[in-house]
């Protein structure tokens, strides 16, 4: 079966095909891709696809009241709309430094989530 | 009221001016920063998704961390910083601006960079009929009410224009669990990143309707709907084509304008193409030792591209004030077939600086296109690029070797080859 994919790594946004098993779904090949982190962006899309997660939490004693937070690594895709929610029952409190684990392994993925600015 | 004196004064902490800033205290000039807000960074701070940076870093940074390299930079530099500090007006070179902790302040700077970046285009600019009720903002407005004041502004959603911010802003909403009903583009083909349609719309299955628009605004104290129809090739409505759509927050991403309020009153000649300054290879504008920086020249599409343009505004500051800049009169430099807006609009054949850029935005998507810079006949530089799209910005780059081929002749002409 074939599937068409824009690959997300840079603003360029190659159209990938990606050629898959029709029985089993698996990766056969892929074609489009300006350059190697096309193929493998295919490749994890297919059989994990996975996405950064930003969100804000709760921060007290800043002079703002939310503070950016972003994912270390990419979470599986189905576990981004938990994440988020999950950011939502966070509070913090001032001062935090960019790069400060925020959350530790966020909804089971084994991803920690830091703090995207100092605050 | 206090009177301040300094070698480059720089208006605008977000990221050009930050750029710009860190670029002239390297090169050993001091420096003040002016910021109308109590925040560096800028719009950078609520731009909290990740994308930024790749260029630069290498990286996909968050707007955020993108902005705290910059910050961390600058807090260990000598850049003196004025915050919550508002620039009235520019006159002579002087520069008047208020701030509550200390009223006026009188600055008298060697040479200004502007870097007020852009603004959003809003409901009156963009001509919906309807009532005014409240419920209807650009996605600049809910990005600010969501990431930075924790608020959500609606609950059902209609988002007008396929802009990046309104693309980032659907995904956004419907992870704050606000339902996002569809993303409504006058034109043809969508307006943002293909990327961003792919990891904003399709991965939450948030409906795309191409070649139609909202006519009309309903509701009286609070937005009750939006009416939306199908338009023909010439954006004309087609008659049984209308639906209404309930909504409470109709969200607008319909298109930048550089903010050049300030640039108008200190006398720069404003390009009736780029709607920014008439800008020279330097990012000079017509009035000596006034520079600009990013988006307040041209609406970049990458904040590498806007910190790349803010450093080349600041070294050619730095030029100035050291006398080095240059002193021929210079050629225009014209758009060609299929460039809506480019950058820079003028060039001296006595330019000192290092290899130069061009920067431009086609009027129509084109493939196997060639981005072509010809003086006369003699083709200064040239490059193929797969598709050109409206919606990216076309960089080429000019070694020095490339710029000694330009001579003081002729204009110099931006076109895309087939």
């Amino acid at each position: 079966m074939e599937r068409r994919l824009i690959c997300i790594n840079c603003p360029r946004g190659c159209e990938l095909i990606v050629e898959t098993d029709d029985t089993s779904g698996a990766f056969i090949s892929v074609e489009g891709s300006a350059c190697i982190r096309g193929s493998s962006f295919a490749l994890a899309e297919i059989n994990r696809p996975e996405r950064m997660m930003t969100s804000v939490v709760s921060i007290k004693g800043a002079k703002n009241c939310m503070l950016p937070v972003i994912s270390r690594r990419p979470l599986p895709k189905a576990k981004i709309v938990e994440a988020v929610r999950a950011m939502r029952a966070i509070t913090v409190d001032a001062p935090v430094h960019e790069g400060d684990i925020i959350a530790r392994d966020i909804v089971g993925t084994g991803v920690d989530v830091i703090a995207a600015r100092s605050l | 009221m206090r009177v301040l004196k300094t070698d480059i004064a720089i208006i605008g902490a977000g990221p050009a001016g930050l750029a710009a800033a860190l670029e002239a205290s390297r090169l050993g000039k001091s420096v003040t920063l002016i910021e109308r807000s109590d925040d560096l960074g800028g719009i950078l701070q609520q731009c909290i998704h990740d994308g930024f940076g790749l260029i630069r870093f290498k990286k996909q940074l968050s707007g955020p961390q993108y902005a705290e390299r910059f910050i961390e930079e600058l807090k260990v530099s000598d850049v003196s910083l004025l915050l919550d500090t508002t620039v009235l007006s520019i006159e002579d070179k002087v520069i008047f601006a208020v701030s509550p902790k200390e009223g006026v302040l009188t600055i008298h700077p060697g040479a200004i960079v502007l870097a007020m970046g852009c603004r959003e285009r809003t409901r009156s600019q963009v001509e919906i009929y309807g009532t005014r009720p409240s419920g209807v903002m650009t996605a600049g407005t809910v990005q600010r009410y969501i990431n930075l004041e924790g608020y959500l502004p609606g609950r059902r959603a209609v988002i007008l224009g396929s802009g990046d911010i309104g693309l980032i802003m659907a995904r956004r909403m419907h992870l704050e669990g606000i339902e996002v009903l569809g993303v409504y583009e006058v034109m043809p083909e969508v307006g943002g990143l293909a990327r961003n349609v792919y990891q904003c719309l399709i991965d939450y299955d948030i409906p795309l309707h191409l070649s139609t628009t909202v006519t009309e605004i309903f509701g009286r104290e609070r937005l009750e709907g939006v009416r939306v129809v199908k338009v023909d090739e010439d954006r004309r409505p087609i008659e049984g084509t209308e639906g209404i759509v309930a909504c409470d927050l109709l969200v607008l991403s319909v298109g930048l304008i550089p903010e050049n309020e300030l640039s108008r009153k200190a006398g720069v000649c404003i390009s009736p193409v780029t709607k920014g300054p008439v800008l020279d290879e330097s990012m000079m504008t017509t009035v000596p030792g006034i520079f600009a920086a990013g988006n307040v020249a041209i609406v970049f599409d990458l904040v590498d591209y806007v910190s790349d343009s803010a450093e080349a505004a600041a070294r050619g500051a730095v030029r100035y004030l050291d006398g080095q800049a240059p002193a021929t009169a210079p050629l225009d430099v014209i758009a060609g077939n299929n460039v809506a807006s480019f950058l820079p609009s003028r060039y001296h054949v006595d330019y000192v600086g290092e290899e130069l850029s061009f920067f431009l935005r086609v009027k129509k998507m084109q493939s196997n296109a060639r981005v072509v810079l010809k003086q006369g006949d003699t083709i200064i530089k040239s490059k193929k690029q797969q598709v050109v799209r409206p919606a990216e910005m076309v960089a080429l780059k000019l070694t020095q070797k490339d710029l000694a081929l330009i001579e003081a002749s002729s204009p110099l002409v931006l076109h895309i080859e087939a």
